[in-house]
């Protein structure tokens, strides 16, 4: 996906400032702190926190049961929330 | 737009959690041929290839726009007799277009969240996240997605982590567990799963998007071995040792200088990692590995940004321990997804 990003707020400048390790610390003490640097940070991807569906036919289903209308958000060559 | 950050604010992000029922589709879904896409077709929705789309619509294939809040004014709009609980009728899916739907997990996988993330050499000679500045859409560095922010604003800056799945049949993932196994005992991951990970997984174009498993020939060298670490009734631990040599080798340009490459890459990743293993239930506990290393060149098949240098990029594995659709996504991309498992592929 092209234009996928994040704007450098104040609460993703927080976070960006905190990385110090180095590809060479990449052993037994500092394994999880790498691991947490590399996942999503604090505010970083705010559309992870929406509980998606990922099939078009179930969205019709539950939102027809609920009484809600649908968003649909599409993605190229693969679906919008995946690796796009 | 998809991801964009002018879009996700937490008001709207709150605002859709509230009111909608979101779902992610992928541009393939238009095309179905079966009630999926005539559902698409009928509504007036049209997907991109690339860039993402929003729409709003209700359950019954009525569009009410692009927009959150204009939507929701629409969707109110409707009498209330057709928007209750119930009123609409969905029926059932029927045959599936199995060539444009996107393939769903065999049962026993075993699936691993992966997020790619790009780094920069800091100057303390740690690891800083990227910003839009480090991103160069030419070589000499004049076309940054900073620069280009103010043609989209709130569009393009900083890549986020990109999320995707690594797939273990029930067949792969036992075969990463020795029989008897003992304390120290080392040897080879097995090859499929080695093959899978390496080409599948370690790829750094995945890094900014979409893109294709790699090719035998873009792996110069690779080695993952497991070292059993704990091993009783309980539980068994292992360490994954590995490295990958991956795509071009680093030009000398690039070692030494601020000079981008935007007609090649390479990536060289050493990888740790620690899994657990209950003998008990027969199920993996934990499967958490992380690649790092120093990358060059193009980031993604899309727009071919890159960063100066050699900079580092990281992947990160995790055991999926939930059943939420979203962890449910194929790996890579929807169509290439469909020969995953073929190890001739």
């Amino acid at each position: 996906m092209f234009h996928r990003g994040v704007l450098l707020s104040g609460v993703f400048l927080a976070v960006l400032s905190a990385p110090a390790l180095s590809e060479q610390d990449l052993g037994p003490a500092n394994f999880a702190a790498l691991h947490r640097q590399i996942k999503p940070q604090p505010g970083e991807s705010r559309w992870m926190e929406v509980p998606w569906l990922i099939d078009l036919h179930e969205a019709r289903q539950k939102a027809a049961a609920e009484g809600k209308p649908i968003f649909v958000m599409s993605g190229g060559g693969a679906t919008a929330i995946g690796p796009c | 737009m998809g991801r964009a950050p002018r879009f996700w604010t937490a008001e709207t992000v709150a605002l859709i959690k509230k009111n909608f029922v979101a779902v992610s589709v992928s541009n393939y879904d238009q095309n179905r041929q079966d009630a999926v896409g005539q559902f698409v077709r009928d509504s007036g929705m049209k997907f991109p290839g690339a860039g993402g789309s929003h729409w709003f619509v209700t359950a019954n294939g009525k569009l009410l726009g692009r927009n959150p809040k204009e939507a929701l004014v629409r969707w109110k709009a409707i009498p209330s007799s057709e928007r209750a609980p119930g009123a609409v009728h969905v029926g059932e899916l029927g045959p599936v277009d199995s060539k444009r739907a996107a393939p769903t997990p065999p049962a026993g996988t075993l699936i691993v969240k992966l997020h790619y993330r790009a780094f920069m050499h800091a100057k303390d000679g740690g690891l800083r996240y990227v910003t839009g500045a480090d991103l160069w859409h030419d070589d000499s560095g004049k076309k940054t997605e900073a620069a280009l922010e103010g043609a989209y604003p709130g569009a393009i800056t900083t890549p986020q982590a990109q999320p995707d799945h690594m797939w273990l049949s029930r067949a792969e993932w036992q075969s990463l567990m020795p029989a008897k196994p003992h304390k120290g005992d080392k040897f080879p991951v097995p090859a499929a799963v080695a093959n899978r990970l390496i080409r599948w997984h370690l790829n750094p174009l995945f890094v900014y998007g979409e893109a294709n498993p790699l090719s035998r020939k873009e792996v110069r060298a690779a080695e993952m071995t497991l070292t059993v670490t704990a091993a009783s009734a309980n539980v068994v631990r292992l360490r994954l040792d590995g490295f990958a040599r991956l795509g071009k080798e680093f030009p000398p340009a690039v070692k030494t200088s601020q000079r981008v490459c935007l007609d090649q890459w390479g990536y060289e990743p050493r990888l740790l990692g620690y899994l657990e293993y209950d003998p008990r239930k027969q199920v993996f506990t934990r499967f958490d590995i992380v690649a790092l290393g120093d990358h060059f060149g193009r980031l993604g098949i899309c727009d071919s940004a890159a960063r100066p240098g050699r900079q580092p990029l990281g992947i990160a594995f995790e055991l999926v321990t939930n059943d939420a659709p979203a962890e449910r996504i194929p790996p890579g991309r929807t169509i290439p997804a469909r020969t995953y498992f073929d190890a001739t592929k």
